[in-house]
């Protein structure tokens, strides 16, 4: 084949992704700052003339910092612990504890918070907190055991013999910071960017409000508004939370940047926990009862009909409950699976090629691609609106028989544009431990681009693409905001949810809470039972 | 639905080819409740009905924002809303086209738009919850909204935060009733009495329902107090502000309007007779979220507690400038009930 076109066929994927990530991502955002600066035919700073001048505004950044902070703290103590027991020691059960740490991720921060509201009235700042933390370990563990596994065995021999073994381990803790820091990171922004926990769980006299749910609020206001300053306050309101957010992504991608990725470490000598075994097995079981027990425990209790009097709990009442919530809500069942299914699959299919350009230092993109996650995701959705529902758009596609808006694909793409960073940094980290040497051999010999690609780069990327489907397909299914403001987003299993519970049907809610987890589960379930492997690669 | 008629759309619906509905609703009453509605036209008259719900965590808010920012290409025919004055605000804004439904008969003219751009309909009452495990003797339950800034109940009520919903409306028509000197002590009445100020009417209703908590009374809707009557709860409600010379209790009605620029006029307005029609204020009475049809045509809802329109003393509040003053309102109450003091 002329190699001018082979370069052209190589190039086709990174196009679509880079097509992708503009009109998903860049332009519903761009368009929507940009209505803040054009007002009546003209370019102006008008609007942003209140900008930060509230002290309530500064308070509430101060707040969701310390909020994020505490919790970061938390989950950065609860992640490590757990990386440590279950890489380093002889804990019992360590491999099953390594699966369990990412549990929480199945469980939707607003369920954990509604469990353990339910199960310990658990409120205020510091409940809050906690339960934020808990829900954000699985970013530290995943990265601190990528941390602590990745360090070369022999050197850490090497010093345990030179300098004894508190050296060796302070060597190695060292070595293994920028991912703990990446992971905290990772927690802080999950923190500071939820509105749902910390407005769920008001408690008396509540005198703080966090940055996230004055936006919300904003966004709320914005409804009634008539002033075009109420309108677009939300997206002006909403600047430092994502330079915020911005911030601590740049700075967990610069200290992930710092990590030596060996791929082939000589393994780390096992520690004997001795003493601190019942320590490493309480602080284990601990973690996985708060994390996933609990909510579970709730949500079956739900099932039975504890929240009710007409008739005492029992499995009977559980299993009514199954066949209530089906009978009415089977179409958002399938909607959640199928939509969390083609969410994965496209988040593979665009982050792959950005993975791979990121790799071959176009490291700019590997930032750009966070840009999704950094605007609140009432803003990310109203950018979609503007833009998939604009004249240009009804103009272009509607007159031509395709409603992108009202349709499935809109939903689709949108959220793999809101999740698009967890796929790209899974995809960037594996496709950056092939050697460009390998490549070039594989080109060397004759290979052009698609052989090459499906050859070379797909089995070697497969179990991170694997990684990184699921994580997408796991987010697709609990993300409620973005779901409720696209039209054809509007039948999901996590809406359904929040409606069911606010009108009492605590026991149909459950039901349909218990078979979203289940349906997050299954898939590595599956895979670990059939291959016998946990997914790699989540880092 | 069946699975096998999903699979067999599916593609259809991925690739944003389906065929398009007869009539486009979007809807703030709860699916539970509307869906039965929905389909009950579409048997009627043989209409597909596109209806996109709100998520209750979004209360209304979603919706509202979507015609608000579709208004350049509308793609809602009608707005079923679970109350007034979200609706009454996108007329002011010139969002609705008027139409007179003849189902509309019968309704009162304090719940119907001067200009026929809304219509109310089945409403819900804002009501106190008691418990009556932690209060059995009836002489001992509060009366009034008074009632919550009396040293007596310091700390045992609640009432949830007036930044969205029926709370909103309630509390900003309650300061247009009272003039802001009056609302204002009485807010800081609440404040000072220990008032807890909790997340929604459901919470403020879970919280008198379990007799483990302090909580012993509280301000919710019709429709919370009844979810919490038909689970068997300890509870009890009681309609506020019924004496001589008291003001009343709140009435907030469902409310349905054409949207304009709508791509399919002819049926939505075939939709909101229907709505409109004595036979789903019925329904909705009937359901479980007991709405108190306007009509007294109309049965009521089962619920002996839940009074029947006429038989008691209705607040009267305007929902015009309830509407008008809600953009005002709602950035004080930000600041009063969830910003940092």
């Amino acid at each position: 084949m002329n190699p001018r076109v082979q370069s052209l066929i190589a190039r086709v994927p990174l196009l679509g992704s880079v097509s992708f990530f503009v009109l998903f991502v860049v332009a519903p955002i761009v368009a929507m700052y940009w209505q803040t600066f054009w007002y009546e035919e003209r370019f102006t700073f008008e609007l942003w003339g209140d900008f930060l001048q509230k002290p309530d505004d500064r308070e509430a950044i101060w707040k969701s910092i310390r909020m994020g902070l505490l919790a970061t703290g938390i989950a950065g103590v609860v992640g490590t612990s757990l990386a440590w027991f279950t890489t380093r020691t002889d804990l019992p059960g360590r491999s099953i504890f390594a699966v369990f740490g990412v549990a929480p991720l199945v469980v939707p921060p607003i369920v954990l918070a509604m469990s353990w509201s339910d199960f310990a009235d658990m409120n205020g700042f510091f409940g809050c907190s906690s339960l934020l933390a808990i829900s954000n370990t699985p970013f530290v563990y995943v990265l601190a055991r990528r941390g602590l596994t990745h360090f070369d065995g022999h050197a850490y021999e090497a010093a345990r013999l030179a300098r004894g073994r508190s050296a060796a381990e302070r060597m190695l803790l060292r070595s293994a910071l920028p991912e703990i820091g990446a992971g905290c990171l990772f927690a802080f922004v999950f923190v500071v960017c939820e509105h749902g926990t910390p407005e769920f769980l008001t408690v008396k006299g509540k005198t703080w409000i966090t940055y996230a749910e004055r936006v919300y609020g904003l966004w709320g206001k914005s409804a009634i508004g008539v002033d075009r300053r109420d309108l677009l306050s939300p997206i002006i309101a909403s600047l430092p939370l994502v330079l915020l957010i911005l911030t601590a992504l740049f700075a967990a991608l610069q200290l992930r940047a710092r990590t030596d990725l060996r791929s082939d470490p000589a393994p780390l000598p096992t520690r004997s926990l001795r003493r601190l075994r019942p320590v490493g097995v309480l602080t284990c079981v601990a973690f996985l009862g708060v994390s996933l027990i609990v909510p579970l425990v709730v949500m079956v209790r739900w099932g039975m009909g504890s929240t009710q009097k007409v008739e005492p709990m029992s499995i009977a009442r559980l299993q009514r409950s199954f066949e209530q919530a089906y009978d009415q809500d089977l179409s958002a069942v399938v909607n959640s699976l199928t939509l969390g299914v083609f969410v994965a699959i496209t988040l593979v299919l665009f982050a792959w090629p950005l993975a791979r350009a990121t790799a071959r230092r176009r490291g700019r993109l590997e930032g750009l691609s966070l840009l999704g996650l950094a605007v609140p995701v009432v803003l990310f959705g109203s950018g979609q609106v503007l833009i998939w529902n604009s004249s240009f758009a009804n103009d272009v596609l509607r007159e031509n028989g395709v409603d992108l808006y009202d349709s499935f694909v809109l939903v689709v793409l949108g959220f793999a544009g809101r999740f698009l960073p967890f796929a790209v940094l899974t995809l960037c980290t594996v496709t950056r431990r092939v050697s460009p040497a390998v490549d070039e051999a594989a080109r060397s010999s004759g290979r052009g681009p698609v052989a090459r690609a499906l050859r070379l780069h797909l089995p070697l990327g497969l179990p991170a693409a694997a990684s990184a489907a699921y994580l997408g397909y796991v987010l697709a299914l609990r993300e409620l905001d973005l779901a409720a403001m696209l039209p054809a987003g509007n039948d999901t299993v996590v809406r359904r949810v929040s409606n069911i519970v606010h009108f009492g049907g605590e026991e149909p809610g459950s039901a349909l809470i218990l078979t979203i987890l289940l349906a997050a589960i299954l898939p590595a379930a599956l895979h670990w039972i059939l291959t016998g492997r946990r997914m790699r690669g989540l880092s | 639905m069946n699975i096998r008629s999903l699979l067999t759309v599916l593609p259809f619906v991925l690739l944003g080819c389906a065929e398009e509905a007869d009539v486009t609703l979007y809807v703030a009453l709860d699916e539970e409740h509307s869906k039965q509605i929905v389909r009950r036209f579409e048997e009627e008259t043989g209409l597909t009905v596109n209806a996109r719900f709100d998520a209750e965590a979004q209360k209304t808010v979603g919706l509202v924002n979507a015609i608000r920012q579709e208004a350049e290409n509308p793609r809602c025919d009608v707005f079923w809303n679970n109350e007034l004055a979200h609706t009454v605000a996108l007329g002011q804004l010139g969002l609705l086209e008027p139409y007179e439904s003849s189902s509309a008969a019968g309704i009162p003219a304090q719940y119907r738009s001067a200009e026929n751009t809304w219509t109310g309909f089945a409403s819900r009452a804002r009501v106190l919850i008691v418990n009556t495990e932690a209060l059995p003797d009836r002489g001992e339950w509060p009366t009034s909204v008074e009632d919550f800034t009396d040293p007596k109940w310091r700390g045992k009520c609640a009432v949830a935060r007036p930044l969205t919903g029926t709370t909103l409306t309630h509390f900003t028509a309650l300061r247009e009733r009272l003039g802001e000197a009056r609302f204002e002590e009485w807010v800081q009445g609440m404040i000072d009495n220990d008032v807890q100020f909790l997340q929604s009417n459901g919470a403020t209703m879970r919280s008198t329902a379990d007799s483990s908590n302090e909580i012993v009374f509280a301000l919710t809707d019709t429709d919370d107090f009844h979810v919490a009557l038909s689970k068997g709860l300890p509870v009890s409600c009681v309609f506020p502000d019924q004496g001589e010379g008291q003001m009343g209790t709140m009435l907030i009605p469902n409310s349905i309007a054409l949207i304009k620029g709508g791509p399919n006029a002819e049926n939505a307005k075939r939709l909101i007779d229907f709505v409109l029609s004595e036979q789903v204020e019925g329904l909705l009475a009937a359901a479980k979220s007991a709405q108190i049809p306007l009509r007294a045509s109309v049965t009521p809802p089962p619920s002996e507690q839940i009074l029947k329109i006429g038989s008691f003393r209705q607040m009267e509040w305007d929902p015009e400038a309830t509407a008008s003053a809600l953009a005002d309102r709602i950035g004080e109450f930000q600041d009063r009930f969830s910003g940092s003091r």
